[in-house]
C-alpha cells in the first residue's frame, strides 16, 4: 500500500504539489487524474525519490522510500527512459541482474504480448514498442507496488487493451497501483479509485462507483427558449445543446427535475455520471457555468 | 549496475581497440616496408620500459576521458538507473570500478601491442629502469583525476557528457600556452591556479610528454618534480573530484 500524506512540492514560485494526501490500498488500481501541470508527474517524481518533497510524508507497505523498497516497485515514467544503444534482451539482463525477484519466465511472457523483438536496440523501437519494453522492465518482478505514469501511451488499442487487462491482473494479484493517464476511458476501464489534482491539490478522490452514484446529471429539452437554469441549486456545470440541456448536480436531482418541470421542460431524463463529467467537474470548478 | 557499466565500457573499448590495431597494423606495415627493419638483435635500439609505459598511458588517459561521462550517461534513464533496489551510491562505486579495469585493460592491451610490434619490426628492445612505478603510478593518477573531472562537470550538466569529454582535451592542451603568456593579473594567476586541475600540466616534462607550448614555470614543474609527487597530487585531486561527484548525483533531483 501507498500512503501519502501531507505531500507539497514547490519549485521556487511554483507549488506543483500542495498538501496532497491519498491511500493506494493493496490490490486497487487509483488512476491519478488532472490537467497538464496538475502535479501528476511530481507526485510520481517525489513518489520515487526523484524529487525531494519540501512536506510530507510517503510510505510504502508502512515504510519510508528506501533504496531496498525498488525491489518490490515497477515504475512507468511517461515518456520511455531507456538505453537506445541496447537490445531489448540487454535491458532484460539489466533487470535480471538488479532485481532480486526477476522472474524470467514472466519476461519472456510479456515480451511474447507486446511481440517485441529482444534483439532489437532499442533506438530502433517506435514510441509505442518503448512503451512496452518499459512495462516488462516494470513487471517482469512482479512487483507488490506499480507506479505507472501514462502507461499506454503510445501504444495502438489492441496493446491497450493488453496494458489494461495487465494492470487489472496485478491489482487482482494484490498489487497497489498508482497510475495516471489522459485518456479518461482508459481509467475508467482499469480503475477502481480516482484521484483528481487540480493545480497541485487533491480536489477529488474516492472509490468510482461511489463518485458516479453521487453524481448525476439531468436531461431536458424546451419547445421555447432554454430558461436560465445555472443558477439553480447543486448545479455544478450546464450544456446547452439547442433547445435540450444537460445540468450536471450532485444532489438534489429530484427537486431539480421538478423544478424543470415547472419551467416547462419536458423529456426529463436523470443519468449516471460518467468519469469523463467527473473530471470535468473536478477541474472546472470555480469556472462559470456556460 | 555493473552489467550496465561493463556494457558501457565495452563499447568504447571495443572501439579504441579496434583504431588502436589498425594504426599498430598500420605503422608495423610501413616499417617493415621502409626497411628499417634490422636482421640482428644487437642493432636495436634500447627503450626503457617507463616510456613504452608512458607512450600507451596516453591511450588509457584518452579512455579515461571518453568513460567519465559514465554517471551522466547513466542518468539519461532514471526510470532505470535510480530504481534499482541498491544505494545509489554503490552504483556509482560499481561503475567507476569497472571503468577502472576498462582503463586498466585498455592500457595493458597497448603495452602489448606494442611489444608485439616491435617484434615483428625488431626496431627496439625494451630495457627496464627504477622509473617503471613512477609513471605507471603517474598515468594512473593523471587519468584518475581527468576521469573524475569530467565526472563531477557532467553532473552539474545533464546530458552534456560526451560535450565535456571532448572539451576537456581542447581545455587541457590549451590551458598551459594560456598560463605561459604573461597576462596581467588576477588572469594570470587564475589560469596559473586552474593549471592545478589540467591533467596535461602533470603530464608535461615526465615520461616523454612535451607539449611544447607549456610554461617552464608553472606551479607543477616548480613545486612537484618527481612522478610520484605529481601522482599524489593528481590522484588526491582525483580521489576529491570523484568523492563530490558521487555526493551530488546520489542527492540530485531528477526529472521523471
Amino acid at each position: 500500500m501507498i500512503a501519502i500524506s501531507g505531500l507539497t512540492k514547490r519549485y521556487r514560485d511554483v507549488l506543483a504539489v500542495d498538501d496532497v494526501t491519498l491511500d493506494v490500498p493493496a490490490g486497487s488500481v487509483t488512476g491519478l487524474l488532472g490537467r497538464n501541470g496538475a502535479g501528476k508527474t511530481t507526485t510520481f517524481r517525489c513518489l520515487l525519490g526523484f524529487a525531494a518533497a519540501d512536506a510530507g510524508t510517503i510510505r510504502f507497505d508502512g515504510a519510508p522510500l528506501a533504496p531496498q523498497t525498488f525491489a518490490h516497485i515497477g515504475y512507468v515514467p511517461e515518456r520511455p527512459q531507456l538505453y537506445g544503444w541496447m537490445t531489448v534482451k540487454e535491458h532484460l539482463e539489466f533487470a535480471h541482474r538488479t532485481q532480486p525477484a526477476y522472474d524470467a519466465a514472466r519476461a519472456a511472457e510479456l515480451i511474447a504480448a507486446f511481440r517485441l523483438d529482444p534483439r532489437r536496440k532499442v533506438r530502433r523501437l517506435s514510441k509505442g514498442q518503448q512503451t512496452a519494453v518499459s512495462l516488462c522492465l516494470a513487471l517482469a518482478h512482479r512487483p507488490r507496488i506499480l507506479i505507472l505514469d501514462e502507461p499506454a501511451s503510445g501504444l495502438d488499442p489492441v496493446m491497450q487493451r493488453v496494458v489494461l487487462d495487465l494492470i487489472v491482473d496485478a491489482s487482482t494479484s494484490g498489487a497497489a497501483i498508482l497510475m495516471s493517464s489522459h485518456q479518461i476511458g482508459q481509467i475508467d476501464r482499469a480503475a477502481d479509485r480516482i484521484a483528481i489534482l487540480r493545480d497541485g491539490r487533491l480536489v477529488l478522490s474516492g472509490d468510482t462507483d461511489d463518485l458516479r452514484a453521487r453524481a448525476k446529471v439531468v436531461e431536458a429539452t424546451f419547445d421555447d427558449d432554454v430558461p436560465d437554469v445555472a443558477a439553480l441549486p447543486g448545479v455544478r456545470r450546464v450544456e446547452r445543446m439547442g433547445a435540450s440541456v444537460r445540468l450536471y448536480c450532485d444532489n438534489g436531482t429530484e427537486a431539480l427535475a421538478a423544478t424543470l418541470s415547472a419551467r416547462g421542460a419536458r423529456g426529463l431524463r436523470v443519468l449516471d455520471r460518467s468519469l469523463e463529467d467527473i473530471f470535468l467537474d473536478a477541474v472546472s470548478d470555480g469556472e462559470p457555468a456556460s | 549496475m555493473t552489467y550496465l557499466a561493463a556494457l558501457r565500457a565495452k563499447r568504447t573499448v571495443l572501439i579504441v581497440m579496434i583504431v588502436l590495431t589498425v594504426l599498430a597494423a598500420i605503422a608495423t606495415y610501413f616499417v617493415v616496408r621502409a626497411e628499417l627493419r634490422v636482421h640482428t638483435w644487437t642493432q636495436h635500439s634500447p627503450w626503457p620500459f617507463s616510456a613504452l609505459l608512458a607512450g600507451t598511458g596516453v591511450i588509457a588517459v584518452i579512455v579515461a576521458t571518453i568513460l567519465g561521462s559514465a554517471l551522466d550517461g547513466v542518468s539519461r534513464a532514471p526510470a532505470l538507473a535510480f530504481t534499482r533496489p541498491e544505494p545509489r551510491a554503490l552504483s556509482a562505486l560499481r561503475i567507476y570500478a569497472v571503468d577502472a579495469v576498462a582503463v586498466l585493460a585498455v592500457w595493458a592491451a597497448g603495452v602489448v601491442l606494442a611489444v608485439i610490434g616491435a617484434v615483428i619490426t625488431r626496431t627496439f628492445w625494451v630495457t627496464f629502469g627504477a622509473d617503471i612505478a613512477g609513471v605507471l603510478f603517474l598515468f594512473c593518477a593523471v587519468s584518475l583525476m581527468w576521469y573524475a573531472l569530467i565526472t563531477l562537470t557532467a553532473v552539474f550538466f545533464p546530458g552534456r557528457g560526451g560535450a565535456i569529454s571532448g572539451a576537456s582535451w581542447a581545455i587541457a592542451l590549451i590551458l598551459p600556452g594560456l598560463a605561459a603568456i604573461g597576462f596581467p593579473q588576477p588572469v594570470h594567476g587564475l589560469l596559473q591556479a586552474l593549471l592545478y586541475l589540467d591533467p596535461m600540466a602533470y603530464l608535461q616534462g615526465h615520461a616523454g610528454v612535451d607539449l611544447g607550448s607549456s610554461p617552464k614555470q608553472s606551479p607543477i614543474d616548480l613545486l612537484f618534480t618527481t612522478a610520484p609527487a605529481r601522482a599524489a597530487v593528481a590522484g588526491a585531486i582525483g580521489v576529491v573530484a570523484l568523492a563530490l561527484a558521487t555526493r551530488f548525483w546520489t542527492t540530485r533531483e531528477v526529472s521523471a
